[in-house]
Order: structure tokens, then C-alpha cells, then sequence
């Protein structure tokens, strides 16, 4: 069990990928927006955050560039999601700290075996 | 030429018509007096009684002769030669027997002479008569001759006339009462219907060459003053001769005096007078020709004149409407020479650019190039002769604003046809190209707008399908995988559609590296393993170690992910497999099925948008018509080729050559748009 943040714009989708992940056995948080997002991952330390990449305000990118510049927040692991024809940029995000990237539409498996492989990779930030 | 006609034997001209006509006359003259003789019908022989008879060789000599003429005028050369051979021979025969004052036995062959008026050796040919004869039947045999050359008509038309003047001359004489003129010595005497026979044998040589030489130049023959000054001359000869035989014209017959009387002068004026109006009458033939030639060329080259200059102000009507159509042309219109210096500036251009004619003309092109090498290889592709067409680039303003033009670059060529200099038409493209990119992004958005819902869609089935949402009945499994599948073929519906769209704005980028072709292949095998066992199908593969090639991983991915989707979708038993090996031409990677094939039509039309087989195994599998298309377009973006190789019912073969990178090529030159 560990806590995952959902950074999505998209309420459905927000809800589908919560819904699945709690299932899975998680605990979810949901932000609307960026700033939202560096927020709640300051307040709560999730294990993990689901990262849309299109959202009003601060972009997905943008939010990882500031993540991967707060010490505390660093080492918490960051999946990228994208709409298809703009992976490149996720590559560039890649190099900027991401651990992985999912292209929308997604399938949810893919993203619940991404998630599982995230979790297993980095051991969990609030586990201190 | 011919003298007449070539085509069919027949006068053609009035020369050659009178020619016949004098012919058939003469030969039928010459026929009535041979009948005289035999007939004794005197007045046939004789004309008027006392007159001197035509001796029966001559007559023979007139049906000869005349028949010659009537040949030359069909134009039949051998028998005219013929003819005019035999009467020549005839005259000749009798000259040498005056001349040389022998008797051949020829004068008297054929008949006995019975008529003895002024005549010195009985049955024989006068020798004026004999001498006339030689020279028509010498005159006939030259215009016989096979090449009309003047040389060869002037000698018949000279001939010819000095029979006419020797006809002329005995016929004057009988008019005038001078036997001199129509006797000569004191030989036999010409008959005055002989002297009309020759008349008309002259008359006709005479017109017969004239058509002849006329028929070679349209004009009359050059030697026409020669040939009345040497008619005239003949004439005057005679007369002379006659005058001189016999001084004072008195109405007598018979021989004549013997005794010339040296004292008259009339023989002398008459020579005189007769020689100078044949001086006269040639010179001033001559002038009036050369006067009427001169005319002539005046004329042609006044004609030529007026042609030049009517041909000079079409040419600049045309200049002129050329010039305006340039003026007013919303294209920029210039001439750069092959220094690439600016020579002219329409008002177009000044519009497109801003520069006004001063500021620009003998100034260097690249002034409008907005980057460097824009142009390269364009004048070397000129210099071959080849037009540039339609080639788009960015041009700079004089305000330095970045334009888009499309180009129609043509070499100019000098009536040598080398090159002198580069003609350009500039069309401002910037308001097309705007609408391209604002296209381009419209079907980004919604494509990216189509998605959002899409990836709900998808995910809620699949969570509805997963159980997450509780336990599902068999039936429901069943219309939500359809939905599931649906969506998914929604969603690579939209991924081509946006690939085309790009593809034909001519967006399509791809970002090359030096990539790996194995790593690719591997995960389009490993991709696609679980979908062919899951089909029953083995699917072979053959990797080898392969060069590296300049490439787009991703969009290599694509290519052969479709094709190997397609192998799969469409071979329902047996193998679907990939190959790949380093051949001369690149990188080649072959994807083979043993699946339901293509016609001949479809692999013509394979390559073309939203085109799908017409077999229903097609129908059956969820397909857009647009892969194939994406395929080549990122193939050709790579400067590859794909061709396909099939037979229906058998199996299709799908092959990609890639080149090979070598570290030297440093990337793919971005394509001109």
C-alpha cells in the first residue's frame, strides 16, 4: 500500500486511475492543476505521482522541473502522462528526472504494471 | 525541265502547242509535195508556175524534220534526236556535194526530176535549202539533248534562227523580185513554199527553247539579245548577199546576173544598216531585260522590306503586351544574370518586397535569400537545361520580414540557345502556408480533444472488465470487449489521421539519430509474438547483426509495427515473419506473410489514402486505409524505399531498404517543402 498522488485535469480520468489504483490497493490523492500538485506533494510526501503532462497553469513539465529542484521532493518518483504525438517531450522530461512515461490513451493495466514497477524500483519516501 | 509536260506526251505551253502545230504543218507540206511528184501535180511542186520547184528531198527532208518538231514538242526525246539526226544528215549530204562538187546519188533516189525551172543540177536540194536543212536537224538534235543546259538551248535557238533568217531572206526575195535572196550562185533556188517550211521548222527550234529555258528561270532566257542580233544578222547576210548578186531589184526570174555590180552602195548601206539594227536591236533586248531584272529584284527585296517591317512591329506588339503582362503580373517577375545579379524588377516584385527598382537592379540575388545555400544547385540544374519549378523557400523583405514564396525558376536562353541568364517568378505563399500551419494545428487539437474522452472511454470499460466494478456476466464480457475494441481502433483512427494530416501539410518531422535496427526489430517481435500465437500463426525471425542506420526510433517502431500488424491481420493460417540483412543497397528488412495476398490493382493502389483490399478477411479486421501511406511517408522521410511483392491467396512480401549511416553524413538535409 503505498500513496499516490494523481496530478489530472480531467475529472474522469482522475477518478478512473483512482479508482483502479485504490483497488489495487492504494491510497489516492487527486490535484486538478500544477500548482495544486507541488502543493499536496509537499503537504502529503506521496510514494508516488501520476503526472499529466496538458494541464492549465503549470504543465506537467514544468511541475517536474520544480519537484526534481526541492530537496525533500526529489527522490519521490514521477510517472509522466501524455497524449500520444507529444512523447517527445516526455523523453526530454525522462532526462529530467521522470522514472517512466505512459501515453494517453493508456490502457490500465499498463499503468497499474508501471505504477507496481515504480513502487518496487524506489523504496518509499515516507517509509522513513 | 522539260520543254513540255513530263507526266503525259502533250504541248503544254502555246510554244510547245505552235511547235506541234509547225511540225505537223511542215511534215504534212513535205508530204503534199512528195504526193506533187509522184502525182505530177505541178502546182504541189512548184506553187505558181516559173517558180522554182521544192526538189523531192527536200520534201522528204520537211516530213523528217517536221515529225522531229512534233516529237520535240510531246517532249520525245529519242525520236526527235532521231529525226533531227537523219534531216541533218540529209542537209549535210547535199552541202558536201555543192562544196566539194560531187555527186553522192542521193538527188536523184527516190524519183526522177521532172521540173527544171532555175535549177543547175537536176532532183537536187537548193544549196540554202540543203544548208537550213543541216542546221534544223542539227537544232532538233541539240534540243533533244538529254540536259536542257542553256548552253544547249542557246545552240538550237541560234540554229533555229539562222533558219528563220535564211527562210526570211527567200521569202523577201520573192516578194521584192530578188532571186539573190532565194538562189544562191548559180545553184538550184529555194521554193518559196520551202522558205515558208523553214519559217516555220526555225520558228518552232526558236519557241521550243525559249519555253524550255523559260521553264528553268520563270524568265527570258539571257541569251534572247544574241539570238535577234545573230537572226538579224543572218538576215542581213542574205539580203546582202543577194543585193550584192544582184544590185538593182528589177522584176526578172531565172538565174541571176552573175556580175555583181561593185559600184551601188546599196549592198553596203544594206549590210550596214542590217548589221547596225542588230547591234541595236540586241543591245536594247539586253538593256530592257537587265532593266526589267533590276525591276524585279527592286520589287522582291521592296516585298522583303515591307515583310521585315511588319514582321518588326508584331514583334513588338508582342514585346509591348509581354511587357504588360509582366507589369501587371501580382507575381514578382525578375531576370538575374548568372552572376546572380539582379537586371529587372516588376512592379510585383517592389509589392512582394518592398524594394523599388533602383534600389535592387544589378544588386546580388541573395539579398532576398533569407538563409544561406538557399539557391544552391539550382544553376547547375539550369545550366542542364531542366526548369525549376515550383520550388518554395523563405524570402527576406527590405523590412526583413520572412516571406514564403513559391519559385518557378527558368533558365533564359539566347537564340544560340546558351544561357544568359535566370528568370524568376515569386509567389508570396505566406497566406497559404499560414493556413497550412493553422490546418495543422486545428487537427492537433482536436485530435488531442478527441483523446481525452477516448482515454475514459477505454479505461472505464476496461475497469468494468477487470472486475473492479464487480462480477460480470458472460454476455456483458462479450459486448464490452467489442466496445474495448472499438475504442481501440477509435484511437489508431486518430493517430493516422493526425500522421496524415501532417504528412500532407509536409509537417512530418523526424528526428534521426544513428539507431540500432535490431533493438527496433526486437521490440516490434516482441510486440507482436503474443498476437500471432494467440492467431496461431509461427512467427519466424531473422535478425542479423546489423549497421547502424541514420533513423527516428519511434517512427521505425511505427513503420514496421504496422507491417507486421497488417502480416498478422491478414494471413488467417500458416506464418507471418520478419528478415533482416545488410545488402548493397542498405538495410534490408523483408516482412513476409503466407496470408490472403493482393491483386495486381491493389498492390497498384496500396500506397494511397483510405484504400483497403477488397477481400473480406480485410473488411473483417479493424483497419484504417491510412498505415500504409504513414509507412512511406516516414520511409521516404528516412530516403528509403518499401515496395511490396504479392500473388492473392499466397502471401505478401513488404520490403524496406534503409540506407546505411556512415559518420560522415552528419544528418539528412531537411527536404525543400
Amino acid at each position: 500500500m503505498a500513496k499516490i498522488l494523481v496530478a489530472e485535469d480531467e475529472k474522469q480520468i482522475a477518478e478512473m486511475i483512482s479508482f483502479k489504483l485504490t483497488n489495487a490497493g492504494h491510497q489516492v490523492i487527486r490535484a486538478p492543476d500544477g500548482e495544486q500538485a507541488i502543493a499536496l506533494a509537499a503537504r502529503e510526501r506521496p510514494d508516488l505521482i501520476l503526472l499529466d503532462v496538458m494541464m492549465p497553469g503549470l504543465n506537467g513539465l514544468e511541475v517536474l522541473r520544480r519537484l526534481k529542484n526541492d530537496r525533500d521532493l526529489r527522490s519521490v518518483p514521477v510517472i509522466m502522462v501524455t497524449a500520444k504525438g507529444h512523447e517527445r517531450d516526455v523523453l526530454n522530461g525522462l532526462r529530467g528526472g521522470a522514472a517512466d512515461y505512459v501515453v494517453k490513451p493508456f490502457s490500465l493495466k499498463e499503468l497499474s504494471a508501471r505504477v507496481e514497477l515504480a513502487l518496487r524500483r524506489e523504496p518509499p519516501a515516507t517509509a522513513s | 525541265m522539260t520543254l513540255v509536260l513530263s507526266r503525259s506526251p502533250g504541248p503544254q505551253s502555246a510554244a510547245a502547242l505552235v511547235a506541234a502545230a509547225s511540225g505537223a504543218s511542215v511534215a504534212a507540206l513535205g508530204g503534199l509535195v512528195v504526193a506533187g511528184w509522184l502525182t505530177l501535180a505541178v502546182v504541189l511542186i512548184q506553187v505558181l508556175p516559173g517558180f522554182p520547184p521544192m526538189q523531192y528531198n527536200t520534201a522528204l527532208g520537211f516530213m523528217i524534220s517536221g515529225a522531229a518538231l512534233l516529237a520535240a514538242a510531246l517532249d520525245l526525246r529519242r525520236p526527235t534526236g532521231m529525226l533531227g539526226g537523219l534531216a541533218a544528215v540529209i542537209g549535210l549530204a547535199t552541202v558536201c556535194q555543192y562544196v566539194f562538187q560531187m555527186d553522192l546519188g542521193i538527188d536523184d533516189l527516190l524519183v526522177e526530176t521532172y521540173i527544171l525551172t532555175g535549177v543547175s543540177n537536176p532532183g537536187r536540194m537548193a544549196p540554202n535549202s540543203a544548208l537550213a536543212q543541216s542546221l534544223i536537224g542539227a537544232a532538233l538534235l541539240s534540243l533533244s539533248w538529254r540536259s536542257h543546259s542553256a548552253r544547249w538551248l542557246l545552240a538550237s535557238a541560234l540554229l533555229g534562227a539562222i533558219v528563220i533568217a535564211i527562210g526570211t531572206a527567200a521569202l523577201v526575195g520573192y516578194a521584192t523580185g530578188i532571186p539573190g535572196a532565194y538562189g544562191w550562185g548559180p545553184f538550184n533556188q529555194m521554193a518559196v513554199h520551202t522558205a515558208l517550211g523553214f519559217l516555220l521548222l526555225g520558228g518552232g527550234v526558236v519557241g521550243l527553247a525559249w519555253n524550255a529555258a523559260q521553264a528553268a528561270s520563270s524568265e527570258a532566257p539571257p541569251w534572247l539579245p544574241t539570238l535577234a542580233g545573230v537572226a538579224v544578222v543572218a538576215v542581213t547576210m542574205c539580203m546582202w548577199y543577194a543585193l550584192a548578186q544582184d544590185p538593182l531589184p528589177e522584176p526578172r526570174r531565172g538565174v541571176a546576173s552573175r556580175s555583181p555590180n561593185p559600184e551601188s552602195a546599196l549592198p553596203t548601206v544594206t549590210l550596214a544598216a542590217g548589221l547596225l539594227s542588230a547591234l541595236l536591236l540586241g543591245w536594247s533586248l539586253r538593256l530592257a531585260q537587265t532593266s526589267r531584272r533590276h525591276a524585279r529584284s527592286l520589287a522582291a527585296s521592296n516585298q522583303a522590306l515591307t515583310e521585315e517591317s511588319h514582321a518588326r512591329e508584331q514583334a513588338e506588339e508582342t514585346v509591348k503586351q509581354l511587357a504588360a503582362i509582366v507589369e501587371s503580373s501580382d507575381d514578382a517577375i525578375l531576370a538575374i544574370t548568372l552572376d546572380g545579379l539582379i537586371r529587372t524588377w516588376n512592379p510585383g516584385a517592389a509589392r512582394l518586397y518592398g524594394y523599388r527598382p533602383e534600389d535592387v537592379i544589378g544588386k546580388h540575388i541573395s539579398l532576398l535569400h533569407a538563409r544561406k545555400h538557399a539557391e544552391a544547385g539550382i544553376i547547375e540544374k539550369l545550366a542542364k537545361g531542366e526548369r525549376v519549378s515550383q520550388t518554395e523557400t523563405v524570402n527576406l523583405t527590405k523590412d526583413g520580414r520572412e516571406i514564403d514564396v513559391s519559385l518557378t525558376i527558368s533558365p533564359m536562353l539566347d537564340l544560340k540557345g546558351q544561357m544568359v541568364g535566370i528568370s524568376t517568378i515569386a509567389r508570396d505563399i505566406t497566406d497559404r502556408k499560414l493556413l497550412d500551419r493553422m490546418k495543422d494545428e486545428f487537427v492537433g487539437t482536436v485530435s488531442h480533444e478527441l483523446r481525452t474522452p477516448l482515454t475514459a472511454i477505454k479505461g472505464f470499460i476496461e475497469l468494468v472488465l477487470d472486475g473492479d466494478a464487480g462480477p460480470l456476466v458472460d454476455t456483458q464480457r462479450e459486448f464490452l470487449e467489442v466496445a474495448a475494441r472499438n475504442s481501440d481502433r477509435l484511437g489508431s483512427l486518430i493517430n493516422d489521421i493526425l500522421d496524415v494530416s501532417r504528412i500532407e501539410a509536409q509537417r512530418l518531422e523526424i528526428r534521426t539519430e544513428p539507431t540500432d535496427l535490431t533493438v527496433v526489430l526486437e521490440e516490434v517481435v516482441s510486440t507482436f509474438r503474443v498476437m500471432a500465437h494467440t492467431k496461431g500463426l509461427s512467427l519466424r525471425h531473422e535478425i542479423a547483426s546489423l549497421p547502424k542506420v541514420l533513423g527516428d526510433g519511434p517512427r521505425l517502431v511505427q513503420v514496421f509495427s504496422n507491417l507486421m500488424s497488417n502480416a498478422i491481420k491478414y494471413t488467417p493460417k500458416g506464418e507471418v515473419g520478419i528478415r533482416a540483412t545488410e545488402t548493397q543497397a542498405g538495410v534490408e528488412v523483408v516482412i513476409h506473410d503466407s496470408g490472403i495476398g493482393l491483386t495486381q490493382e491493389e498492390q497498384g493502389r496500396l500506397f494511397t489514402k483510405f484504400f483497403r483490399g477488397a477481400n473480406p478477411v480485410v473488411a473483417e479486421s479493424g483497419g484504417t486505409g491510412l498505415g500504409l501511406v504513414i509507412a512511406k511517408a516516414i520511409v521516404e522521410k528516412h530516403r528509403g524505399t518499401i515496395d511490396v511483392e504479392s500473388r492473392p491467396g499466397e502471401g505478401t512480401r513488404f520490403r524496406v531498404i534503409l540506407p546505411v549511416y556512415s559518420p560522415s553524413s552528419t544528418e539528412i538535409p531537411a527536404q525543400v517543402a
